[in-house]
């Protein structure tokens, strides 16, 4: 049976690769012929092209954003006994848990009463909020099994504190920062819910795109496209197990 | 040496605490505390429009508990959830299993089959079922193909149809649950209940099972939560004919413009999932009380 | 030296517990060290001095406050209060990087990420030597330990003993004024243990370095160290050498912590130490004593000839064959009683065997019963 889990996973992504090599009119499986006619489609259509840019700039941003804030959170949650501890924690961790759509109501509720609804701003506010949970998991992961004498010994052999920070505690945390990083950019890059509520006309992202266009019809083009993100996400993964190994992420 | 965190005792830590801690806190306090609170109140509003909206009134949960469709919509929210807690519980507790018991270098790819989808934007993911079940798709091909139907079938815009897609979506948060937990199984306790004269059926039962709790309930609570949070799955895949709370939502908010009620809806969702998840965290924390299990998977 | 621990009672306490250096200057000066974590009194107004040169050990069960002590020396810790000085210096207050130690900890706390070159010039690049003494230094380090052909493999790619050379090169590199040891040998296996054992006392002597050591291990207490500091409950419980710890307990938990002991109750009069079953042991003590207590090693318990004097019967409840020596739990009219002695062959006692023993006055010990 197990094999037919494997398989039932990666199926969705198989059909859409194999499918946008179609050099047929229709969407169909098994694709008519072998043709990039789709590719190059993807890579001149405006909208997809745009939305694409727009993805990567808000993943870019939102990642920095989440890194900047999470990394400090997570050293303040690790190292530090105080009250209200778990209550920042769990905080912090519930988008995960929280429906999307509930996030999306509230958040948009909340944007629009400062006017800033429909903004990049806003939609920028929403991803963070969304990928700083990674960020902190991923990196309260690696702490927990960091080994404080270390930085104890780096202290002893007349290292102040800003030294131990930046030539003993930030590169044996690299591997997990790197993690940190491809996480938060997948899941903002391929994040569709709260984007359709937070986005703007002028700055969609691709995923909510492809999903106006899924809604409508769909034509190989979104295949193409469709096939990208998932080339994009794939490589992202391959990144974090070379240089961490995908069991310590899981 | 010292202990891994410290009280914070001088002035000096304190500032470094606060200097760590306030940008994050100040930023989940404006964009998550503040949001859900007037999501709340909003919940509240009579009426149908929330701009310059006053009053208090239950209202909104009057009409949608109150109301024989909403109810089912719920309920059948609820079902889904339960139905992809459990499905995917059964295709995933062997897979998770195995993927505990393999060597590392027999590990890796499979691990990435798993982790893609989690990582993959759903809308992809759906598209792809769209491909996969629509009247063109692989599943018709191969069915008209083989002779069992004349004509491509329906599969999509039905119940099943949303719910072996959720499965599909949520199945690696339970795989990777129950290998969390498999691996902290020892797996000499398996030997020694072989050694005890225990066939693999009950040493499953009383060895592995038991001990494998934390991880399935783990497992099945996050998967009911997400499935029951679904919104892009039963638009899709579902179309009208399956309606799910959180599609209803969408439909208040964006289509209907009615603030308000849809409110108050994602109100009911939220509180759906937090119940589910204090009631599946003081379960887990039972469970390691009297089990003696010293790590949360 | 039995008598003078009990005339001299009143005084028991200072003279066992302060530490004056042997020599002349101290290095490491701790006065009235105290350490509360709330309510729980994990160091207690400890006193003491380690000399120039000399190795002191810091011994005592899990939770007496002997790593706690470390800590506060090495400045990882702030004490509650008290005072510490090394070097002459006043480091009660200093930070960990500005105090002249270098530690070696218990899990050695190798920089991962650096070779082991890279951690052995650490120490020396965060206080500026140049490149050209650095590299100079970190080869001489090195070759001290014997771990020159090592310079450029990383910590995970060598075995424990090796792991701690390095910790050791690294913190030696600084020539600091005292050298800290925390449990330096608790992670690696037993004969591993006794050979590193050896090679550190060498080392530390070949570079003539004063040497603070924490451990719980009694006998790489006894084998390594000048003086030990016997801990209990944040306490000090005794000072002084080797032979002075194991031979003259001050105490009754010195005593049992050190070595194996048998403890008899009973009085003492007129230089004779009688228990109620009838067991004498004749004592050098001034005055008599309602209630002793007797330290007895169980070297000092002997098998006697049908008539020796003070000869008395014993029955044999087990016996473990260690090859060099038996050592023999004998069951005397009630009194439990060890026994350790060299039998060949056939003389081996075995369980329910008779014997007749008689205990050696050399050498032992009468303690205040608490």
């Amino acid at each position: 049976m197990r094999p037919i889990v494997y398989v039932g996973l990666c199926i969705p992504a198989v059909i859409i690769v194999a499918a946008s090599f179609t050099a047929g009119e229709a969407l169909r499986f098994p694709p008519e012929g072998f043709s990039l006619r789709w590719y190059r489609a993807a890579l001149s259509s405006a909208p997809f092209m745009g939305s694409l840019w727009t993805s990567v700039r808000l993943a870019c941003l939102a990642t920095i954003g989440a890194l900047s804030l999470g990394l400090c959170a997570a050293m303040a949650l690790d190292r530090y006994r105080f009250r209200g501890r778990e209550v920042i924690r769990n905080l912090t961790l519930s988008p995960l848990v929280v429906p999307m759509v509930v996030l999306g109501i509230a958040l948009l509720q909340f944007l629009a009463s400062m006017k800033l609804n429909q903004t990049f701003v806003g939609l920028l506010a929403g991803h963070v909020l969304i990928t700083v949970p990674y960020v902190v998991r991923t990196l309260t992961a690696s702490l927990v099994l960091f080994d404080r004498s270390i930085e104890q010994a780096a202290a002893n052999l007349r290292a102040p504190p800003w030294r131990v920070l930046r030539l003993v505690t930030l590169p044996i945390l690299f591997p997990a920062i790197i993690s940190a990083t491809v996480f938060a950019f997948v899941t903002s890059f391929g994040n569709v819910t709260l984007s359709i509520f937070l986005g703007t006309s002028q700055a969609t992202t691709l995923p909510v795109q492809i999903f106006t266009y899924v809604e409508q019809n769909y034509d190989p083009v979104l295949a193409a496209v469709s096939a990208v993100v998932i080339m994009v996400t794939l490589a992202m993964i391959l990144v974090i197990e070379k240089v961490v190994g995908v069991e310590k992420v899981a | 040496m010292a202990a891994h965190a410290s009280q914070v005792e001088t002035a000096g830590a304190r500032t470094r605490l606060l200097l760590l801690l306030s940008p994050l806190a100040a930023f989940l306090f404006a964009f998550l505390v503040l949001p859900m609170l007037g999501l709340l109140r909003t919940s509240f509003l009579p009426g149908e429009r929330s701009f310059g909206a006053t009053g208090f009134s239950f209202e909104q949960y009057v009409k949608f508990l109150g109301d024989g469709y909403y109810l089912g919509v719920l309920a059948e929210t609820i079902g889904f959830g339960v139905a992809a807690a459990f499905v995917s519980l059964v295709l995933g507790f062997p897979v998770g299993y195995s993927l505990a018991r393999l060597p590392p270098s027999k590990r890796r790819w499979r691990l990435i089959i798993v982790i893609l989808p989690l990582t993959l934007s759903l809308v992809v993911v759906v598209f792809g079922w769209l491909v996969l079940l629509g009247r063109n798709g692989l599943v018709n091909s191969v069915l008209v193909g083989l002779g069992v139907f004349e004509t491509p079938q329906r599969l999509l815009f039905n119940r099943v149809a949303v719910l072996v897609v959720l499965v599909q979506q949520f199945l690696p948060f339970m795989i990777l649950s129950v290998m969390s937990v498999v691996t902290q199984i020892s797996p000499a306790l398996e030997q020694a209940a072989a050694n005890l004269h225990a066939n693999r059926f009950t040493t499953f039962r009383r060895v592995i099972l038991p001990l494998a709790m934390p991880g399935i309930l783990s497992g099945m609570t996050l998967v009911f939560i997400l499935s029951a949070s679904a919104f892009i799955t039963p638009r899709l895949i579902g179309g009208s004919k399956v309606q799910m709370v959180g599609s209803l939502v969408f439909e208040q908010v964006t289509a209907i413009l009615n603030w308000p009620f849809g409110s108050a809806m994602a109100f009911v969702l939220l509180v759906l999932t937090l119940v589910v998840t204090i009631g599946a965290n003081a379960a887990l924390a039972r469970l390691f009380i009297s089990r003696g299990i010293s790590r949360a998977p | 030296m039995n008598a003078r621990a009990l005339t001299e009672s009143s005084n028991v306490v200072s003279e066992v517990t302060k530490g004056p250096a042997p020599q002349g200057q101290a290095v490491v000066t701790v006065q009235q060290l105290t350490k509360m974590y709330d309510t729980f009194t994990a160091v207690d107004s400890l006193s003491l001095e380690v000399g120039q040169g000399e190795l002191l050990c810091l011994l005592g069960p899990s939770g007496c406050g002997k790593t706690t002590t470390l800590s506060m020396i090495a400045g990882f810790v702030q004490p509650t209060r008290g005072a510490i000085h090394i070097a002459g210096a006043d480091v009660t207050r200093l930070p960990p990087y500005k105090r002249d130690t270098g530690m070696v900890f218990q899990s050695y706390a190798l920089f991962p990420h650096m070779t082991v070159a890279a951690n052995v010039a650490f120490g020396l690049e965060n206080v500026g030597v140049a490149k050209v003494q650095r590299k100079r230094r970190v080869g001489e380090m090195l070759d001290l330990v014997e771990l020159g052909h090592l310079a450029n493999r990383f910590p995970r790619e060598l075995s424990g003993g090796q792991q701690q050379r390095v910790a050791l090169a690294r913190a030696l590199a600084l020539r600091p004024a005292v050298l800290l040891l925390d449990e330096p040998f608790s992670n690696l296996d037993a004969q591993l243990r006794v050979r590193l054992r050896e090679e550190m006392r060498r080392l530390i002597d070949a570079v003539d370095i004063t040497t603070l050591f924490v451990t719980h291990d009694q006998d790489e207490a006894l084998v390594l160290s000048d003086r030990i500091v016997v801990m209990n409950k944040g306490r000090i419980e005794q000072i002084g050498t080797p032979q002075e710890i194991y031979e003259e307990p001050a105490s009754r938990f010195v005593a049992e912590f050190i070595g194996s002991c048998s403890l008899l109750e009973g009085t003492v009069r007129d230089g004779e130490f009688r228990t109620q079953r009838g067991i004498s042991v004749p004592v050098a003590a001034a005055a008599n004593i309602e209630r002793a207590l007797l330290v007895l090693r169980p070297e000092q318990v002997r098998l006697s000839g049908p008539t020796g004097a003070r000869a008395f019967d014993a029955r044999v409840e087990n016996s473990s064959y260690y090859g060099g020596m038996t050592r023999v739990r004998l069951n005397a009219g009630g009194e439990s009683l060890l026994m350790e002695a060299h039998f060949a062959g056939a003389d081996v006692p075995k369980p329910g065997d008779d014997i007749r023993v008689q205990i050696s006055p050399v050498g032992v010990r009468l303690i205040p019963a608490p």
